[in-house]
């Protein structure tokens, strides 16, 4: 598949650092097909991480996703969903990779910068979810 | 007669004149001396009513680390009639000022803006869509 779904999360937008990551993503060889700013509503963010809903750090999830703006991009690319995994690094920022947008933008765990769809299947479904018009 | 006549044709060329350097002047000013808007992050200037609880699209056409950087693209962008506006992005330093045009209801005008303004001033500019 070509496409996924990238998100810059709260933490690193309210660090400023929208161009810092767009620039690392065209850098890598992806084209932004879509995009845009917005603001989640509690119904999007519950929605958006629906499959989540019985771990425990659910509550905290949806409050850190609402708590600023999102920026949202349909990346295109020849294998995209493993390629911005690749670029993005660990989940957990401490453990990632140096280089890596995760390790250079984010703080932890959940505070960790990005957001990348982990298969093809939820790639079209959060492309959809986000850019269905 | 011929004395009060020339009066009345003197008189109205001299204020006819006057409206003349008037309108040089604010046109002159208003190139010269171009208001520079600054807002705070995902902020449009005058921006209707409307658009300001929905959905519209506007033009990144830089981001630069000083004031007087991003104020210099604004100064060329509103020698060209587009009348730019500077957004704070006061977390980065190195990109602390966006520079950004307009606030378009369709992407495709807010795209071909942006076209235009790549071609005609090489800015590498992108469309951010704003969901409020």
């Amino acid at each position: 598949m070509k496409n996924t779904l990238a998100i810059i999360k709260p933490d690193a937008m309210k660090k400023g650092h929208l161009e810092d990551i767009r620039k690392d993503i065209l850098d890598n060889g992806f084209d932004i097909v879509e995009e845009k700013t917005l603001n989640l509503s509690n119904e999007q963010a519950c929605s958006f991480y629906d499959i989540h809903q019985d771990k425990p750090f659910f509550d905290e999830l949806v409050e850190f996703m609402t708590s600023y703006e999102c920026h949202v991009m349909k990346l295109e690319k020849e294998d995209a969903v493993v390629e911005w995994r690749n670029l993005m690094g660990a989940t957990d920022s401490q453990k990632a990779d140096a280089g890596t947008i995760r390790q250079k933008y984010g703080t932890d765990i959940s505070m960790n910068a990005t957001h990348g769809s982990d298969s093809n299947d939820n790639a079209h479904k959060e492309i959809e979810f986000f850019f269905n018009d | 007669m011929i004395k009060y006549s020339l009066l009345i044709i003197s008189l109205s060329s001299t204020l006819f004149s006057q409206e003349l350097n008037d309108e040089w002047l604010n046109t002159t000013l208003e190139k010269v001396i171009p208001e520079i808007v600054v807002v705070n992050t995902a902020e449009v200037p005058n921006q209707p009513l409307e658009q300001q609880k929905n959905t519209y699209f506007t033009i990144q056409v830089a981001a630069k680390a000083t004031f007087a950087d991003a104020e210099e693209v604004v100064k060329i962008l509103n020698n060209y009639n587009l009348e730019a506006f500077i957004q704070k992005n006061d977390s980065n330093e190195k990109l602390k000022y966006r520079v950004r045009y307009g606030s378009f209801l369709s992407k495709e005008d807010a795209s071909m803006t942006a076209k235009d303004i790549k071609n005609e001033l090489g800015y590498d500019c992108w469309v951010d869509k704003i969901e409020l």
